[in-house]
């Protein structure tokens, strides 16, 4: 089966807090018959499955309508528009560092044997001959020969042992590379993608080409806000950008899309939730709901016949000696793996299951090995769920037939050693612990109170997913009833089709793509950025207004979002009583209706950049103080007047008069507002003992309480200053006491 | 299904080994598929001589249980057989194993074919590879006699250097092709092992029963004239079920109307029984044959008293208000086995509308069973007490004849897929509601503040404040109506009191007598809103437990 491809791509992207929603675009031609099932590849490995969602859009006639949706693993398409694979490269790399290190290992040989080269006695002389005279020449030729032999070889030898460090430099800086390339490099032939198949069904041929839209999720995306803030060199307006930094990881890169930012958290798939009303007070019947009843049982003694066939022929030994290494070579560790599988798709309720599956022999060997007792029903098939239907009666039944059943099989079985047996016994002694439970808890329950109503019967959502259940063969331990496909053998489904089985483990594969998504932005955000969160409870979206690219390589990049001219009033303060300094600073109007998140903010004035500021909050269409610098043009003195008098009847009370006196004279070109920051003392609740009164305000001032630290007895003159001109401010302040005391740290409290 | 025939077995084995035995031909043609098991029905025409004749149907499941085995015979188009005209003798199964490659499917055969050629290549090349590695050795041991060699030719006076570099590199030269050839086989002995390996995983993934285990049924006829007989054989088989499988549309049939709901059952069927079921009469069953013969028993209960407690516990429960259809919050009892349908207490036999085929491989298939149109009310509705988001609800009638039964639910809006429900039972005429999902447009946040209990002097009542909070934001450019619903307790005894405190509750909503308050909130794009509630608990100094 042929499923044809349909071309996609990346149209949006929303990312939330964490993860991101991508839409993806496919066309089915007009004027085609529609194809029932379609395939969408070249999908991240990391995307969420559960998330994956199909909407058909056109302009023309009845449309189309995608069913199903089902996501398999596939092969990668080669997108040409990308680099090249260097696998090929790498590959032939370590083949040289093999073929290198081959030819080292024969020299060494050499050298070896050379170096084995040995001086014997001249032979023996014939009887009555004299001796051989003695071959000192041929000896001395043998050494010379040896030693430029071995020095030859030596020197073969560093050459290709130079060759071979090379060759693994080589190796290695591939290696490196291979690494450090974007994730979504042209796809190599062999690596896997996910793919969604899609079942389309049409009643007519489109007259117009019709778009099949996929929107699924992919973890681990993040973003936080940073921001441009121009300001017109008169500091009349100003131009605020929003910008963002994003990073991804999730496999596949993002170019040209539509990118949107949200601060809320994704959203996952939520049934219809059923409110209830909660009572207080007596107690009523509870109404029972149908749909489910308890799993039908008695299928397994069908296979009775089966069995029987195969524990009777299996003695005979004519099973080809093919089929044995077939089923014991590759079964076992399959078998292993899906052991593996099986402990992470499935926790709880299979572990009772698994014991007799793990104790079964395997594969074909496993009739002649351990033949089921005939007439029972195969064992695997002794299912618990009996006890669990019925707890409120603990029937007879119960308690004889399997629990019999297993117990007088139990010691049988352990003759036959470790697995089966023990299994049973495991098995039998749960089943005695759950009723002697129901015993307990029958007890606990107390006087007067009602028996519980029977348990309704419920299907996990694990297995509500039809599409993921199988049938298991009659081979399979847990023949007879349905049970959850491996989400190895699932993703693979489409590769078997395909004939293209590949000896990789999918899920690990699958689940480092995700944990590598999730790890986006692992290395930390740049300096001073903070991720964007809710704003008061509410979530907001800030929209890029134009196409942006952000690569799949789990670093951030920044994108411009949107700029908008806002309205600023230029402003200074100054607070005399710490720094005559006076601080320019412009309050802008936030121009969106969506908070100004924290971030830094970069300062340009006229163009040119000034300084970069944090950025602290702004509501909606609120208002952001942005400090600028000190401003040197305006020039601000303080000076204060301090005089003690004896007042009241018979001069039994002190008055310390304290007189402050600020002096604004504006330098500049243009007039100016000032804020004027000062702060008397003020008194504890309930003093009695000492009398605070503000004697003369010039001009008067109002009360100051700052946003973001907590002052007492702050005031303010707001004073405008033409230009060239100064204006003075006064204001006095009178505290009295009885002329016994005095003010712990001094009487005079202005300096 | 006719009744089948009763099997008269005879004594006498030679007699119908005698009989002369020929080919049947009776695919299957009709399957009853029941909630763990599945009874086939194989019908075929045959011409017979009259007699005794032996019948054979081949490639039957073997699972199948031997003693549901039946057979009928009547003469072809009639619909009631007559005894004493045909009659059958005998009905068996026969299993064997399948040992030759030939007698095997032929996906199978084909894959052991070539798991054969790659093992014989893999055997040749390991040969080629134990050879080179033979030569390699020999050529190591003729270096090193020469060497010795030189060192007695050294003793016998014989200086001639060239001869022996001459020597040394002929060996060497052989060695590097033989070193060189051995690598490279290596390498290929390598890659075909990955290969097998994957060809053998494969092969175990794709096994099925009828690799190795092939059934085959003998049926002796007896007919008193010659004639076209219709030969019938039935049998049950385990490793077959099927389940409901719905799937729910919402379609606009005009542009800017209301949707209406176009719902369609489908029976899920899965099989693994050995033999393929192409173009065949399907019929779902509820029955159920292994339900019990024994009436549940009764346990017994012993009253005991004890002092009056002068506290009053309370006991805060969940209510379920009777809506029909939608799931409740009981005891739940979930087993590791997918639970049986409850046909609310009357088996149901639904008959497929069309043939179809289902292979023996252990998947599901989906065999349309019925459909029907029902007009459809929707809402988006918030219950944010138990999920914080708001979720698409429409609200139905099953227009059918038969009941839904309980199963999951396809979900199909805007032409495509959006996501899975499930529904319970819901009888002909219930109403029932479909949850479409999570709106993705709009989040939901809701808060609970709890304030100190406050207790005036000299009373026993105390008085607690409570206050939720829920915002709503719309992060799309569409307009929302959300029916936004929260709860109170309500209590049933004079000494707690739960009330709404109107000044701090949004549009001063009031509960019904249930305890619920509805609000309709109306969420512009882009929009924000925020729904306030406020009640207060006071509770006199006897209750406990809440």
């Amino acid at each position: 089966m042929n499923i044809p491809v349909l071309g996609s791509r990346i149209d949006t992207v929303t990312v939330y807090r964490q993860g991101a929603l991508v839409s993806r675009t496919a066309i089915v031609l007009a004027a085609q018959p529609v194809p029932a099932q379609v395939k969408l590849v070249n999908l991240p490995l990391s995307l969420d499955d559960g998330s994956v969602r199909v909407r058909v859009e056109g302009d023309s006639g009845e449309l189309p309508v995608a069913s199903d949706v089902r996501i398999a693993l596939d092969l990668a398409i080669v997108d040409d528009t990308l680099p090249p694979p260097d696998d090929e490269a790498l590959r032939q790399a370590r083949r040289e560092v093999t073929a290198i290190a081959e030819r080292l290992a024969h020299l060494r040989v050499q050298r070896r044997r050379l170096e084995k080269l040995q001086l014997f006695e001249r032979p023996a002389n014939k009887r009555g001959a004299p001796p051989v005279p003695s071959p000192v020449k041929a000896r001395l030729t043998m050494l010379d020969f040896r030693h430029k032999a071995i020095a030859q070889l030596d020197e073969k030898i560093s050459e290709i042992a130079a060759h071979e460090r090379r060759a693994l430099q080589v190796r290695q800086d591939l290696e490196h590379r291979f690494k450090a390339a974007s994730k979504a490099r042209q796809a190599r032939p062999h690596e896997l993608r996910k793919a969604a198949i899609i079942s389309l069904r049409a009643r007519e041929v489109p007259t117009a080409p019709v778009r099949v839209i996929l929107e699924y999720m992919v973890p681990g995306a993040r973003w936080a806000p940073s921001y441009a803030i121009s300001l017109a060199k008169d500091m009349t307006s100003a131009v605020v950008s929003v910008r963002a930094v994003v990073a991804q990881s999730t496999g596949e890169d993002w170019t040209g899309v539509k990118l949107t930012l949200a601060t809320a958290d994704a959203q996952r798939w939520t049934e219809l939730p059923d409110l209830q009303q909660i009572r207080i007070g007596r107690r009523q019947p509870q109404p029972a709901r149908r749909g489910w009843r308890a799993p039908p049982i008695g299928a397994g003694e069908l296979y009775g016949d089966l069995d029987r066939f195969i524990a009777r022929t299996a003695t005979t030994p004519s099973q080809p000696q093919d089929h044995e290494r077939t089923r014991s070579g590759v079964l076992y560790s399959l078998d292993q793996l899906a052991t593996l599988d099986e402990a992470e798709d499935m926790p709880t309720y299979e572990k009772s299951r698994r014991d007799d599956y793990d104790g079964r022999p395997q594969g074909g060997a496993r009739a002649s090995s351990a033949p089921p007792p005939s007439g029972a029903p195969s064992p695997s098939r002794n299912r618990m769920p009996a006890p669990m239907m019925k707890p409120q009666a603990p029937s007879e039944m119960l308690r004889s037939a399997p629990m019999a059943a297993m117990t007088d099989m139990a010691p049988a079985q352990a003759k036959r050693g470790g697995g089966l047996g023990a299994a049973f016994g495991a098995a039998a002694s749960a089943i005695g612990g759950m009723l002697s439970d129901e015993g307990a808890g029958g007890g606990g329950f107390g006087p007067g109170a009602a028996a519980p109503p029977p348990p309704e019967h419920e299907a996990a959502p694990d297995q509500l997913a039809y599409g993921n259940l199988r049938m298991p063969g009659p081979q399979d331990s847990r023949r007879g009833s349905l049970i959850i496909a491996q989400r190895r053998e699932r993703y693979l489904e489409m590769l078997w089709v395909r004939e293209v089985t590949r000896d990789i483990d999918v899920v690990a594969l699958i689940d480092g793509a995700v944990g590598q998504a999730h790890g986006a932005g692992g290395r930390g955000l740049p300096p001073r950025h903070h991720l964007a969160t809710s704003w008061a409870g509410f979530d907001y979206v800030y929209a890029a207004e134009s196409a942006v690219d952000i690569p799949s390589d789990d670093d951030y990049h920044g994108i411009p979002l949107m700029s908008r001219p806002a309205a600023i009033e230029l402003g200074y303060i100054v607070v005399p009583r710490e720094s005559t300094d006076v601080f320019r600073h412009v309050k802008l109007h936030n121009p969106l209706d969506a908070p100004l998140l924290p971030g830094p903010a970069d300062i340009y004035v006229g163009g040119d950049y000034l300084l970069s500021t944090d950025l602290r909050t702004a509501a909606p269409r609120g208002e952001l103080k942005i400090g600028l610098g000190v401003e040197q043009a305006i020039k601000v003195s303080r000076n204060t007047a301090y005089a003690e008098e004896s007042t009241g009847m018979l001069g039994g009370t002190l008055a310390l008069r304290h007189e402050l006196n600020v002096e604004v004279a504006n330098r500049l070109a243009r007039p100016i507002s000032l804020e004027v920051q000062e702060r008397i003392p003020t008194l504890r609740d309930k003093e009695d003992e000492i009398g605070l009164e503000l004697a003369q305000i010039d001009p008067p001032w109002s009360a100051f309480e700052p946003d973001d630290y907590s002052l007492k007895g702050g005031h303010r003159w707001q004073v405008q200053v033409p230009p060239g001109a100064s204006k003075k401010l006064r204001a006095v302040y009178i505290i009295k006491i009885s002329a016994k005391k005095e003010l712990h740290g001094g009487n005079r409290r202005e300096l | 299904m006719p009744e089948p025939t009763i099997v008269e077995r005879t004594p006498d084995e030679r007699a119908s080994l005698a009989a002369p035995t020929r080919e049947l031909k009776a695919p299957v043609v009709e399957v009853t598929v029941l909630e763990d098991r599945a009874h086939v029905v194989r019908r075929g025409n045959v011409e017979l001589h009259g007699g005794m004749t032996r019948l054979r149907i081949a490639a039957v499941a073997p699972v199948l249980a031997d003693k549901t085995l039946c057979a009928s015979v009547t003469v072809a188009g009639q619909k009631f057989g007559d005894p004493s005209r045909e009659r059958i003798n005998d009905v068996r199964v026969k299993r064997s194993h399948l040992v030759r490659g030939e007698d095997k499917p032929e996906q199978r055969h084909k894959l052991e074919q070539e798991l054969e050629s790659l093992t014989r290549k893999h055997d040749d090349l390991r040969a080629r590879l134990e050879q080179q590695k033979g030569l390699q050795a020999s050529l190591e041991a003729v270096g090193d006699t020469t060497i010795v060699d030189i060192g007695v030719d050294i003793s016998y006076g014989q200086a001639s250097a060239d001869a022996w570099r001459l020597q040394l590199d002929q060996i060497s030269a052989q060695e590097e092709v033989v070193r060189k050839q051995r690598l490279t086989l290596e390498l290929a002995l390598t890659e075909l092992e990955q290969d097998i390996n994957r060809l053998r995983a494969r092969m175990a993934v794709t096994a099925t029963v009828s690799d190795q285990t092939a059934a085959e049924v003998f049926v002796e006829v007896w007919t008193a004239v010659p004639g076209t007989y219709a030969v019938q054989v039935d049998y049950i088989v385990p490793g077959a079920c099927w389940r409901p499988y719905h799937r729910a549309q919402l379609v606009e049939l005009v542009k800017g109307e209301k949707p209406v709901l176009s719902f369609a059952s489908e029976g899920c069927v899965w099989q693994n029984t050995g033999e393929d079921w192409t173009e065949v009469q399907f019929i779902f069953s509820t029955d159920r044959p292994s339900l019990g013969v024994e009436p549940p028993r009764l346990a017994t209960e012993v009253l005991y008293a004890q002092r009056r407690s002068e506290q009053l516990i309370v006991e805060a429960r969940e209510q379920e208000v009777q809506t029909t259809g939608l799931g409740g919050e009981t005891r739940k009892q979930q087993s590791p086995d997918l639970p049986g349908i409850d046909d609310g207490g009357e088996a149901l036999n639904l008959r497929a509308p069309n043939k179809a085929s289902v292979p023996s491989d252990g998947r599901p298939y989906r065999v349309p069973l019925l459909q029907f149109i029902s007009p459809s009310t929707t809402e988006y509705v918030l219950m944010p007490e138990l999920a914080e988001a708001v979720i698409l609800k429409s609200s139905h009638v099953n227009r059918s004849q038969s009941p839904i039964l309980a199963g999951p639910v396809d979900l199909v809006r805007g032409g495509g897929y959006v996501g899975r429900t499930s529904l319970l039972y819901i009888a002909p005429g219930e109403n029932f509601a479909v949850g479409w999902g999570p709106d993705g447009a709009t989040r939901v946040r809701r808060t609970v503040t709890t304030a100190k209990e406050d207790r005036p002097m000299m009373s026993a009542w105390t008085s607690q404040v409570h206050t939720v909070t829920i915002q709503l934001s719309n992060l799309g450019a569409q307009d929302r109506t959300i029916q936004l619903s929260e709860r109170i307790a309500v209590s049933e005894i004079e000494k707690l009191n739960i009330q709404v405190d109107p000044a701090g509750t949004t549009d001063r909503a009031k509960p019904d007598s249930n305890g619920f308050l509805r609000w309709k909130v109306d969420l512009p794009g882009f929009g924000r809103k925020q729904v306030d509630l406020r009640f207060i608990v006071r509770k006199h100094s006897d209750v406990v437990g809440i």
